[in-house]
């Protein structure tokens, strides 16, 4: 094969690679952001945090939402429940941070994918 | 979990790998349920105390020798062999479950996380997902529905029950399309004759929901964003330690060529039963070392 064949042929498996990590890293972070509460399980977003943050500015102190299956809940202390997602949300998103970061700078396949040698 | 061998295939010993897995990272108690003659291999192969450690209840069934349900299984786009697949009964979970709330997974589903701990609790009676993809970006789409007029194809793989009145009507409704599935078969244009959970689960669920496609359908989707699908012409190319695992996924056009892909602290469904045989054994010496 042409050499320069060769090398674009590596480098789009070098960048389909890439691609597909950093896929699989947020479809991860995206599960670690469900969050279970009275029976309900809630996608933790930034629309999320901030209804319940305007909720808690209200003074709103209970509240019923719609999960992720439509299905209302009761969320008995909207304030206690806003702390708890929004620190799950920072939490989650600063390994999400690190972790891009990480793959981002990988300049191959082996190191893209952390393999060591054998 | 479910686990009946066939003449190549140690469920056994993947469900004991699982369990130890599900040990770990969901702390609750599995059930095993198995056949006599798998049950008795395993006993053979890897000690009766050791199954005892990865289950809490073992349920021993007859199993119907008669039984004819042959199907491909793949060993990557290079070999497919027939086998009889005999993982069928998923609606006798219902009632050979000992607990209130159940997760039913298949023993090749690869608990490498705690995100189905979401699930206890919940105010749903039946959790089931249709949201699926892969571990490279190329989705099949013949996967999303069993036909094409479009019934939504649920996948069988991961379950969550309670024990309630309409929990057991699902589960009667899927014996019932078992019973019948020549006839349901023809019905839902189902792509082949090998009897299939997922296509009897989602006809099931179809009946249960009014015969038509809706978004507020009888059973929620589970707390996950999908499930991970590693297809059978993918492989596994290492487990590098606890959660933690490389595949070799098959480029959808390109038969034959693979992106790696690693896979740390999700969970994954791993349908080349050969390559997660082939890695049984290391599995379990990673998570028996966690778990002691």
């Amino acid at each position: 094969m042409e050499e320069r064949l060769e090398q674009a042929l590596a480098f789009a498996n070098y960048k389909q690679t890439l691609n597909n990590q950093l896929q699989k890293l947020k479809i991860r972070t995206e599960g670690m952001l469900i969050f279970a509460k009275n029976g309900g399980h809630f996608t933790i977003n930034r629309e999320l945090i901030c209804f319940l943050d305007y909720l808690n500015k209200n003074e709103t102190t209970e509240a019923t939402l719609l999960d992720d299956n439509n299905t209302p809940v009761l969320i008995a202390d909207v304030a206690d429940f806003l702390k708890e997602i929004t620190r799950r949300y920072l939490e989650v998103t600063t390994d999400y941070l690190r972790e891009y970061k990480e793959i981002s700078k990988s300049r191959n396949v082996k190191s893209i994918l952390d393999l060591k040698d054998e | 979990m479910y686990a009946h061998n066939n003449s190549e295939i140690d469920y056994l010993k993947i469900a004991c790998a699982n369990a130890l897995m599900v040990q770990k990272n969901l702390g609750v108690p599995v059930t095993l349920v198995t056949d006599e003659g798998t049950l008795g291999w395993g006993k053979k192969a890897l000690g009766e105390e050791f199954i005892n450690s990865c289950f809490e209840t073992v349920v021993e069934l007859k199993r119907d020798y008669l039984f004819n349900n042959p199907r491909n299984f793949s060993d990557t786009s290079f070999s497919t062999k027939q086998l009889q697949f005999y993982n069928c009964n998923h609606w006798e979970a219902y009632e050979l479950s000992p607990y209130d709330e159940t997760l039913f997974i298949d023993c090749d589903y690869l608990i490498m996380s705690s995100a189905l701990n979401n699930c206890w609790g919940s105010d749903h009676e039946v959790m089931i997902d249709h949201r699926i993809f892969s571990p490279a970006d190329d989705k099949r789409p013949y996967t999303k529905y069993i036909d094409d007029f479009g019934v939504r194809l649920y996948w069988a793989t991961v379950i969550y029950f309670k024990k309630t009145e309409f929990a057991k009507s699902l589960f009667l409704m899927v014996k019932h399309i078992q019973e019948n599935y020549r006839y349901y078969k023809d019905l839902y244009v189902f792509s082949n004759g090998m009897f299939r959970n997922d296509n009897a689960f989602s006809v099931a669920i179809h009946t249960l929901n009014g015969f038509v496609e809706t978004t507020d359908s009888v059973v929620g989707n589970l707390p996950i964003p999908g499930l991970l699908m590693s297809w059978d012409v993918d492989d596994i190319h290492s487990i590098p330690g606890i959660d933690d695992i490389v595949l070799y996924s098959e480029k959808s056009k390109n038969k034959g060529t693979y992106l790696l892909c690693r896979l740390k602290k999700t969970d994954v469904h791993i349908m080349n039963k050969w390559s997660i045989n082939r890695f049984s054994d290391r599995l379990i010496e990673l998570y028996k070392k966690e778990s002691m």
